[in-house]
């Protein structure tokens, strides 16, 4: 299959906008304001079934079709948080491709009528930061983003901003509160952000992933996109992979082929010595599966995953080896929900750090038989409960971990141990 | 009492100009403000929130919400060795274990000469180059002690070379040369 | 009923307004939901999750009831299974890390923790890992301190900080479980409404740092009354320990008043009630020094001193002044024991008036009055404007009441003002002066008003030139939305042309009139002050209103007739700024004060008569928009003191037309029938949050 977001991986130079330009770079944007109206840019993009590649999966071109044509101004903000521990797809998508992202901002800007449009990157990518500054003032340079782009009369500015630190403004909603210079704070709603987002505006927002899709879909059209992938998982899905594999790093994969595919033939299976004991398929908030020959042959889709009981999430695959603790695993995730958690609820402010502290009591050998009713129940206390996903995510693990590997814990509860002491140190 | 250099002013002016409100520029601006001084302190809190007619209270609501932020000072290099599960599985712990010793300090705590503070962190998107670590915030991948030794030499040389110039050029300067090989 | 919605709570079909929070539908239909972070009177946030309901469709679990609209046709459980399971489970997470103090705690008894973990919580806790710690408790600043241990983070102090008082200064710092509440850098949190954080807050977290750890909440019982303390009126509950002790004033919701806020000034002012320096009982001069008497004594040597005055010099030799602090019901007596028992039209209040008004002035406040809004009404004013006045200064809560008005009711702030006040950050337009100019500044903004923009230069003023077209275009843009809500100082405090002032503000308002309907509300000195007035309490004033010469100036007078005078409450000596005004006051033959402590002023009568303070009597006070509202007596009077209307009745039994009032409401019922301003506002109109007499009412 040929790359679709990953052409740079065959083509040298192609962060450098001469080489993009090169490669049609900017050619689905020209074709977009200077021959379509947005909204069949936006029907261009509903018919391709792009879904978002966030997390969520909502289908794209609906989420563009909520923002009401008359309520000025409108804004785009790209989710490029990228925090959940097992994910860097983007940062790779944004480092060695920086002008295929600004192509898609600038698209799907036009289709909801913005000419604004933000790009909020993790704090942490202070590197990424540089590189899509300078890809912008390129662009401007070039005119390919600014005042009257190809005398069309439309106007795009792209700001690049960095959030400070805190998986929370992956949110949406609290990420449209930090973009504002609040605290990572979700927000209520009703109203989504589609009739009142940033500043009070409709807002759409949309993974990197998500919108670095748009210019190839709008250049070939939707049958085209729809001729990867499966019926309800069209196209491709870049997949990050991590742990003790021979090859990690991410690989975009059509939908519709195997896990199995991406391990063994992608990431070049196991190192030697490891064996495969589980992995999350969608990120730290995607529900373990153990590493049966069933769950490694798991089509790479949204719904594949979701049959498995699973999710696709991010497709952030992360490798847990067979010398590794379930139960030192799951603390590393309940101590990153714990420590992620914004505080604004009370099941999640208060049940996150609960479950990690008893994670760890049972890893260190001071278990109690009323632990793991206790774990799944507090668990079903956080569930819906919670204001936003992060608390449903942390529960997902534990009771995954619980389910799959009961005899572990278990184990550990009755030697009043952990049988992987010996081992590599998992936990700190 | 103002602290920020007429430099970082200008660069909080050509930030706050991209925003519809100014109270969005808070997170960069404080960037601005943490990259000059080593750290958020209370002088530049109140300086910020002058800046973007803010309240202090509403300035450090936001800095003491988010990590990056340091409300306490801390070394000229900051070493941010990422301990989630990914890493972990890779020997992240170790890596930190072995930077606590060689620097003779905790996570948390800052060396004597005020060169190096540690910290643990969560997940910076290198799961598939662990273990790493963040330093002021540039990536250091698949670490090993080797390169970890390397790395504290190359800063203490830096140290040394620049011992009269302002905390700020050192670390720029460092980080530009050892910069990405990641 | 288009603009109602009907839905279905546990089987019971309701109709409620389209809009209406869930929470607040129940609660109208007395259906009990716990909250924690909500605040009927702060936007919900959703953030404690112990609202949670059931509703039918809602595919992801319980939602919360506070932050959810109704919608036609929902069907609603606040009682399953799967919504008891959830209240025990976030009651279990709040207790998580609450200490658990509650037998040493100021909330214990009146505390929704305790109450709601006592109705919907889990019996016992599972957490047997180690509790968040925090040093406790600190003082969050010189009226508030702070337990960190027992807050829940509803942030309710936070959101009131910044929505209502919008001072910002109680945030939330750090985040995840080590969030916390707190102010910049330990900064210490100075508000004039601090003391509402110790109500919001639903447990013991924040409490006052007067009141702590000196009563427990169920020794205490509430009394309805109003607070004492300015004009505004707010209304509260005054707490009190086994009968005899004020404890604490509690703030009482009047919406149309206090909307459930109160100021420091207000709040924390109670300590006087108990003071151990109250006067107990009549005290008569010997030589330099008092000496104790009693009533009758007391009262004897009073009457036989005036009626000998009286003889000697005739009813005009007799001048009373009373303070606005008093009750209309002591006021009225007042007025009548002046006219009717002794015979003299030398009355007035203090402090106010200053000045005797010419008749043109006279005809200006009549004006001003007959626009006379109700304070909630300024939710409904396109632009408010502040002319001269502070209420920060002078009536906190109004400061409130505005800052809502710009917020959920996008009213529009002109500030002219001779320097910043507090709201002047909050005005979308400022005009400022030299503070003796008001009256100058008054005339302008009325000229320019007049004047439309392009043809101001061709003579509605003489000089033409950009500054002025410059300023009319201000002054037209700033006064463009009506209608107008026009609050003045009627102190005129710093102004030199008082007179001249009232008749500027009256020009002022007629010209906003050609532009949009206009209110009117006037800043005044005490709790009392407009009773005062409606009453009468006006030198020269026989019947109604008048204002001829005040008594200070009479008295100052070098052919002054006054011989004795009694004054009530009111403390001249202290506050007159002549030096030589105390003399005058030790030269009277006879000179009667009725006070609750030995002030400046007591300490030069001849008798001092112990009274009640508004806590120990019953009666009514005139707040600043003619609303009547009643305060009660919740404790005894110290030693025999007694209100002063129960003096003057008192009193009067040794002339020759006694008075024969025996309680109050017989005294309202009469200024009911009497009282031009009062006409028909009979005590059973005025009800618990009391009542703006019927002419003034908006129709
Ligand atoms: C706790 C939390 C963290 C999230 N982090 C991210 C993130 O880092 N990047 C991202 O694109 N979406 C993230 N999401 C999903 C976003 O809320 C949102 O659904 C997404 O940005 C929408 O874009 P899409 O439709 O293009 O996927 C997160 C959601 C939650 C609840
Ligand atoms: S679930 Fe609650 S505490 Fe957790 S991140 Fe969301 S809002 Fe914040
Ligand atoms: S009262 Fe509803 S969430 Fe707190």
């Amino acid at each position: 299959m040929e790359p679709i977001l990953f052409k740079h991986t065959e083509i040298p130079d192609l962060d450098r906008l001469e080489v993009y330009v090169d490669h049609h770079g900017y050619a689905a944007f020209r074709r977009a304001i200077t021959e379509l109206q947005p909204q069949e840019v936006t029907q261009i993009v509903s018919d391709s079934g792009l879904a978002g590649r966030g997390g969520a999966g909502f289908p794209t071109g609906r989420k563009w079709s909520f923002i009401p044509k008359s309520v000025l101004p409108t804004y785009l903000v790209v989710n490029a948080d990228e925090s959940e521990p097992g994910a860097f797809k983007d940062r790779e998508l944004m480092e060695r491709n920086p002008h295929q992202l600004l192509e898609g901002v600038a698209i799907a800007a036009f289709a909801i009528g913005c000419q604004k449009a933000f790009i909020y990157i993790r704090g942490e990518f202070l590197y990424i930061g540089e590189i899509l500054d300078a890809a912008v003032a390129e662009a401007y340079a070039a005119g390919y983003l600014g005042q009257n782009v190809f005398g069309s009369g439309y106007n795009i500015e792209i700001v690049v901003h960095r959030g400070a630190g805190a998986y929370i403004c992956g949110e949406e909603s609290a990420l449209l509160d930090s973009l504002e210079g609040y605290r990572g704070f979700p927000r209520l709603r009703p109203p989504f952000p589609a009739i009142k987002g940033l500043y009070g505006q409709p807002t759409v927002i949309n993974n990197v992933e998500t919108i670095a899709n748009v210019p190839h879909i709008v250049r070939n059209g939707a049958d085209w996109y729809r001729s990867y992938g499966t019926d309800q998982s069209p196209g491709t899905k870049v997949c990050s992979i991590s742990g003790p594999v021979n090859r990690p790093g991410n690989y975009e994969m059509n939908m519709g082929t195997t896990f199995r595919e991406l391990l063994e033939d992608r990431a070049g299976g196991m190192r030697e010595g490891k064996k495969l004991k589980a992995y999350i398929p969608g990120g730290a908030s995607a529900p373990m599966l153990p590493g049966t020959e069933a769950n490694i042959d798991i089509s790479l889709s949204y719904e594949g995953y979701r049959e498995a009981g699973s999710s696709f999430g991010s497709a952030s695959f992360i490798i847990i080896p067979d010398d590794v603790c379930i139960l030192r695993a799951q603390l590393s995730l309940s101590e990153f929900f714990a420590h992620e958690s914004c505080g604004k609820c009370i099941p999640c402010r208060e049940g996150t750090p609960w479950l990690a502290k008893t994670v760890r009591r049972i890893e260190s050998g001071q278990g109690r038989e009323e632990d793991l009713p206790l774990l799944l129940d507090i668990c079903d206390n956080i569930l819906g409960r919670s204001f936003c996903a992060l608390g449903d995510f942390s529960t997902s693990n534990i009771v995954a971990s619980v389910k799959y590997f009961y005899d572990e814990y278990e184990e550990h509860i009755r030697s009043q141990a952990c049988p992987y002491a010996h081992q590599a140190r998992a936990v700190a | 009492m103002a602290v920020l250099s007429v430099d970082a002013l200008e660069r909080i002016d050509t930030i706050v100009q991209k925003y519809p409100v100014k109270r969005s520029a808070l997170l960069p601006v404080l960037h601005v403000a943490q990259n000059e001084l080593g750290w958020v302190s209370r002088e530049a809190m109140e300086e910020v929130a002058d800046l973007l007619e803010l309240d202090p209270d509403q300035v450090e609501e936001v800095a003491s919400f988010y990590t990056m932020y340091y409300t306490d000072p801390v070394g000229t290099y900051v070493l941010e060795v990422c301990k989630t599960a990914p890493c972990s599985f890779m020997g992240a712990h170790e890596i930190i274990d072995y930077i606590s010793e060689t620097l003779g300090i905790q996570p948390g705590e800052t060396t004597a000469d005020g060169m190096f503070t540690l910290f643990r962190v969560e997940c910076l998107a290198a799961c598939h180059r662990a273990p790493m670590m963040q330093v002021n915030h540039r990536y250091y991948q698949d670490l090993t002690p080797e390169k970890v030794d390397a790395l504290i030499t190359a800063a203490q040389q830096l140290q040394l070379q620049t011992a009269a110039g302002s905390g700020f050029q050192i670390r720029k300067s460092w980080s530009e040369e050892v910069k990405t090989e990641g | 009923m288009e603009d109602h919605v009907t839905l279905r709570v546990d089987g019971d079909e309701m109709q409620v307004p389209k809009g209406t929070l869930l929470w607040e539908a129940c609660a109208s239909h007395g259906i009990d939901i716990p909250i924690f972070c909500y605040h009927t009177k702060l936007g919900p946030v959703g953030a404690c999750r112990t609202c949670l309901v059931e509703v039918e469709g809602q595919t992801k679990g319980p939602i919360t009831a506070c932050s959810t609209p109704v919608a036609e046709g929902m069907v609603v459980r606040t009682r399953s299974p799967i919504v008891e399971k959830a209240q025990r489970g976030i009651l279990e997470f709040l207790l998580l890390n609450h200490p658990l103090d509650c037998p040493i705690c100021d909330r214990a008894g009146e505390c929704p923790l305790q109450d709601q973990t006592f109705s919907y919580g889990p019996g016992t806790s599972r957490y047997i890992e180690p509790k968040r710690h925090h040093v406790k408790p600190i003082a969050l600043g010189p009226t508030i301190a702070l337990d960190r241990e027992r807050c829940v983070l509803c942030w309710r102090c936070v959101r009131f900080c910044a929505e209502v008082a919008e001072d910002k200064s109680i945030v939330l710092l750090d985040r995840g479980d080590h969030t916390m509440v707190g102010t910049f850098q330990e900064k210490p949190y100075v508000s004039n409404f601090s003391g509402n954080v110790i109500e919001l807050c639903p447990v013991g977290a924040l409490t006052g740092r007067k009141q702590r750890f000196n009563f427990r909440p169920w020794e205490l019982q509430n009394h309805p009354s109003v607070c004492p303390h300015c004009p505004m009126g707010c209304n509260i509950n005054v707490s009190v320990r086994k009968n005899d002790e004020v404890i604490r004033f509690l703030s009482r919701d009047n919406p149309e008043v206090d909307d459930s806020w109160l100021c420091d000034r207000g709040r924390f002012n109670f300590e006087f009630i108990n003071s151990p320096e109250r006067l107990r009982s009549p005290l008569i001069r010997r030589g330099d020094s008092f000496e104790e008497t009693s009533w009758s004594e007391a009262l004897e040597y009073i009457a036989n001193r005036l009626q000998s005055i009286v003889e000697e010099h005739g009813p005009a030799a007799v001048a009373g002044v009373a303070s606005p602090r008093l009750t209309n019901e002591d006021l009225f007596v007042f007025k009548r024991f002046m006219r009717d028992v002794v015979g003299t039209a030398a009355v007035d209040h203090y402090p106010r008036p200053q000045v005797a008004l010419t008749s043109r002035e006279r005809t200006a406040l009549q004006a001003l009055d007959d626009k006379l809004m109700p304070i909630a009404d300024l939710n409904g004013a396109g632009t408010i404007v502040l002319l001269g006045a502070d209420p920060s200064e002078r009536e906190p809560v109004l400061e409130l009441r505005i800052r809502q008005a710009i917020n959920r009711h996008s009213a529009q702030l002109v500030v002219v003002n001779p320097h910043e006040i507090a709201l002047s950050s909050r005005a979308n337009a400022t005009f400022d002066y030299a503070p003796e100019r008001f009256a100058d500044m008054c005339h302008q903004l009325a000229r320019g008003l007049l004047s439309p923009v392009s043809t101001a230069a061709t003579g509605a003023i003489s000089t033409t030139s950009e500054a002025l077209e410059a300023f009319l275009d201000r002054v037209h843009r700033s006064f463009a939305n009506g209608p107008f809500a026009v609050i003045y100082d009627d102190s005129f405090a710093g102004v030199i042309d008082k007179g001249d002032a009232l008749s500027a503000v009256a020009t002022f308002v007629e010209a906003l009139q050609s532009i949009g309907s206009v209110g009117t509300l006037p800043l005044l000195d005490d709790c009392n002050s407009m009773g005062a007035r409606d009453l009468g309490i006006l030198p020269d004033g026989v019947d109604g209103a008048s204002w001829g010469m005040p008594f200070v100036q009479r008295l100052s007078a070098p052919d002054s007739p006054i011989r004795a005078a009694l004054i009530l409450g009111s403390n001249l000596a202290r506050d007159e700024p002549d030096p030589g005004f105390a003399a005058r006051l030790r030269d009277l033959d006879l000179l009667v004060v009725h006070e609750l402590f030995l002030t400046d002023t007591a300490r030069l009568a001849d008798v001092i008569l112990p009274a009640a303070s508004f806590a120990e009597k019953t009666g009514t006070f005139t707040n600043t928009e003619r609303r009547v509202q009643v305060i009660t007596e919740t404790v005894p009077s110290p030693g025999i003191a007694r209100a002063d209307w129960e003096i003057l009745v008192d009193l009067s039994q040794y002339f020759d037309q006694p008075l024969s009032y025996t309680l109050p409401q017989q005294i309202w019922d009469e200024i009911a029938g009497r009282v031009a301003a009062y006409r028909g506002l009979s005590l059973s109109k005025i009800g618990p949050t009391g009542a703006r007499p019927h002419a003034l009412q908006p129709a």
